[in-house]
């Protein structure tokens, strides 16, 4: 059995965590959420993640601080940034200072659940559960009646 | 009154210049930046429409209908700005296109100094050279991209811009002191028509923003336009049953002197197997919906499999549905949707593309995927009455020429015989809607003979009415007769032709 993908959550917004935390478990990962990026940033000391999912805009520290926050502590770690309030500067700061995915909010957990098995697959880590799901999702689409 | 647009992807140069020259005008200052977050807060998702030039995760069609939600959302804040302000100064990227054809906006083109620019990306964003040249090469790339995909157009053409300016020749001050100056030019003041063309712009701006944000008309394509404070909304046949809803909202509408809503007049089915919005069939039919004031309805004709019956797969609901994402919903769910399931992309056979670019020219009528030949199509027609043509595109693809271009015909004569609309292959339309050299040729071909005819006719009156009506002998008579009846029919063809060609040029149907 392969072990699981630690995968830390930060958004300052609780619902966020409650959405996502579920989507991430169901693909195998092992996941911490936090609300307070301060906290978070603690927890990145003593313990190293394999994904870090952090929000652009927050009150202490924001998802830039974050994301060369963790670069500094580990390079191998792979930031997925997400946020309501995406452009392209923002997107090509986070992406030039070595972030490996950008996803703009609204998004379905669809995307987070790609971005992250992607990552997976960069760290050359294996997620069973993952490509379980995404087989479930081409075989969803086909049967919604697609022509070959 | 001056309205001034300084156009930049370098938002602290922008930001710097602009302040600098609000000050001097004693101007309010904008910034995209500003109606950015503010559009947001309004609910419109704009981060998708940033992300969609590098990465496509959004169907094409919903991004479509975001963008100009998103345009009339800016218009109409800029335009409520200059309402309350004497003087504005708005910095953005691509600026420029914002309030097009007002004569009294200055369109500034700003480039900055190149080594300045890199030397403050490596400060601000803490990055290497390398690093600092890299990223201002992939934004200036995506930015152009985007600039293309939100307003079709090059930002780095020229023709769009009253003033270019280069800082690095020109120090801020001077260039803020070049733009006041061509502020004061009688060039760039209000005048009568310039205020109505502006007052018209933002009308129509603040009547789409309107219908954007209303769950009830949110999703729906309409076409939006003012003139002489005369608000026309067109909407599709199959939205009738929303006309109240945007009668109703349009009511509230402050500034409109009369409020139009008008369905449009009726659907063209385009009927295929692949679309593509580049190609000659869609400026055929879309040129045809144009003069017809019709709106262009989709049914991707797929293959049929052995297994499968004709059935419809995807209505044309389901492509339209794009939701008005309100702020509220994103509220609630933290910006987490749940799960839709879409089509790979490439695999609607450029139905999305196709349907996207048509409502950028506000003919989109539908969309949907149809298993099945011609009997399923009949079906389809027979089930929807409002259709005034159906054009019959690229179908059976699969087969080689040969078999394709017979099963087409085949396919236009079935569905001929069964409806009582017209039915036309891609080949007829063209041969109806385009006029090009050969048509050019044919009309001087019928237009001459014609000429000449009427001229013998009128210059020898005599001699003709002499032949025709003088007392000769019965075989003069039967010569007679049989000159009048091979003449007339003959004139009748050479002048229907040249007639029929010489409206189709002028386009008068």
């Amino acid at each position: 059995m392969s072990t699981p993908l630690r995968v830390m959550l930060i958004d300052d917004e609780p619902i966020v965590g409650k959405r996502l935390g579920p989507v991430l478990e169901k693909m195998g990962c092992q996941t911490e959420t936090f609300v307070e990026p301060a906290v978070a940033l603690n927890r990145l000391a003593e313990q190293e993640f394999d994904v870090v999912v952090t929000d652009i805009r927050m009150e202490e520290v924001d998802g830039i601080g974050v994301l060369e926050r963790v670069k500094a502590l580990s390079p191998r770690t792979k930031v997925i940034m997400i946020t309501g309030y995406a452009t392209l500067e923002v997107a090509h700061e986070a992406l030039a200072k070595g972030a490996f995915d950008f996803i703009a909010k609204p998004f379905e957990p669809r995307d987070m659940r790609q971005a992250v098995a992607k990552a997976a697959e960069a760290l050359g880590l294996q997620m069973p559960e993952a490509a379980a799901l995404m087989v479930e999702e081409i075989l969803l689409t086909e049967e919604s009646g697609l022509p070959e | 009154m001056a309205i001034v647009i300084i156009s930049s992807e370098i938002k602290n140069v922008r930001r710097d210049l602009a302040q600098s020259v609000a000050a001097k005008l004693g101007a309010q200052c904008i910034s995209r930046e500003q109606l950015v977050e503010q559009a947001t807060q309004a609910g419109i998702p704009v981060g998708k429409l940033e992300v969609a030039v590098f990465k496509q995760s959004t169907p094409r069609e919903r991004l479509a209908r975001l963008k100009y939600r998103y345009l009339a959302f800016v218009t109409a804040a800029l335009c409520d700005l200059a309402s309350q302000h004497r003087d504005l100064v708005y910095h953005g990227r691509a600026g420029n296109l914002l309030l097009p054809r007002i004569s009294h906006v200055i369109r500034v083109r700003l480039l900055a100094d190149e080594e300045r620019q890199l030397q403050q990306t490596m400060t601000s964003l803490n990055l290497e050279m390398e690093k600092a040249k890299d990223y201002q090469r992939r934004l200036q790339e995506d930015v152009a991209r985007w600039v293309h995909f939100m307003h079709g157009t090059d930002p780095n053409d020229l023709r769009g811009y009253d003033l270019v300016l280069n800082l690095a020749h020109l120090k801020m001050e001077s260039a803020a002191a070049a733009i006041f100056s061509m502020a004061q030019l009688p060039d760039f003041q209000t005048t009568p028509a310039s205020t109505q063309a502006l007052g018209d712009l933002c009308l129509a701006a603040r009547a789409r923003d309107l219908l954007g944000r209303d769950e009830r008309t949110g999703d729906i394509d309409l076409g939006v336009s003012a003139q002489d404070g005369r608000l026309t909304v067109t909407y599709m046949p199959q939205q009738a049953e929303k006309a109240p809803a945007i009668k109703a909202l349009l009511a509230s509408l402050q500034g409109a002197r009369e409020v139009v809503c008008t369905m449009a007049l009726t659907n063209l089915l385009w009927v295929s197997e692949s679309f593509d919005p580049d190609s000659s069939s869609f400026a055929h039919v879309t040129d045809l919906a144009q003069r017809w004031g019709a709106a262009v309805e989709l049914m991707r004709l797929a293959p049929q499999t052995a297994d499968e019956e004709g059935v419809c797969l995807a209505s044309a609901e389901d492509l339209t549905a794009a939701g008005p994402c309100l702020p509220k919903e994103m509220d609630l769910t933290g910006g987490i949707q749940d799960d839709v399931v879409t089509q790979p992309a490439g695999a609607d056979g450029g139905l999305a593309s196709t349907a996207e670019r048509l409502i950028s020219l506000g003919l989109f009528g539908g969309g949907r995927v149809l298993v099945g030949g011609g009997e399923e199509v009949v079906v389809a027609i027979k089930s929807a009455p409002h259709y005034s043509l159906v054009v019959v595109g690229d179908v059976f693809v699969s087969k080689s020429p040969a078999v394709r271009t017979r099963l087409s015909r085949e396919l236009v004569a079935y569905v001929s015989e069964r409806v009582t609309l017209p039915v036309m292959s891609k080949e007829d339309l063209q041969a109806k809607v385009v006029f090009g050299a050969k048509q050019f040729a044919r009309l001087a071909l019928y237009t001459a003979p014609v000429a000449a005819i009427f001229l013998a006719v009128f210059t020898f009156q005599e001699p003709i009415q002499g032949f025709l009506g003088s007392p000769g002998s019965l075989g003069m008579k039967v010569l007679a007769a049989a000159a009048v009846a091979g003449f007339v029919p003959l004139v009748a063809y050479l002048y229907g032709n040249s007639a029929g060609l010489l409206f189709k040029w002028l386009r008068f149907e």
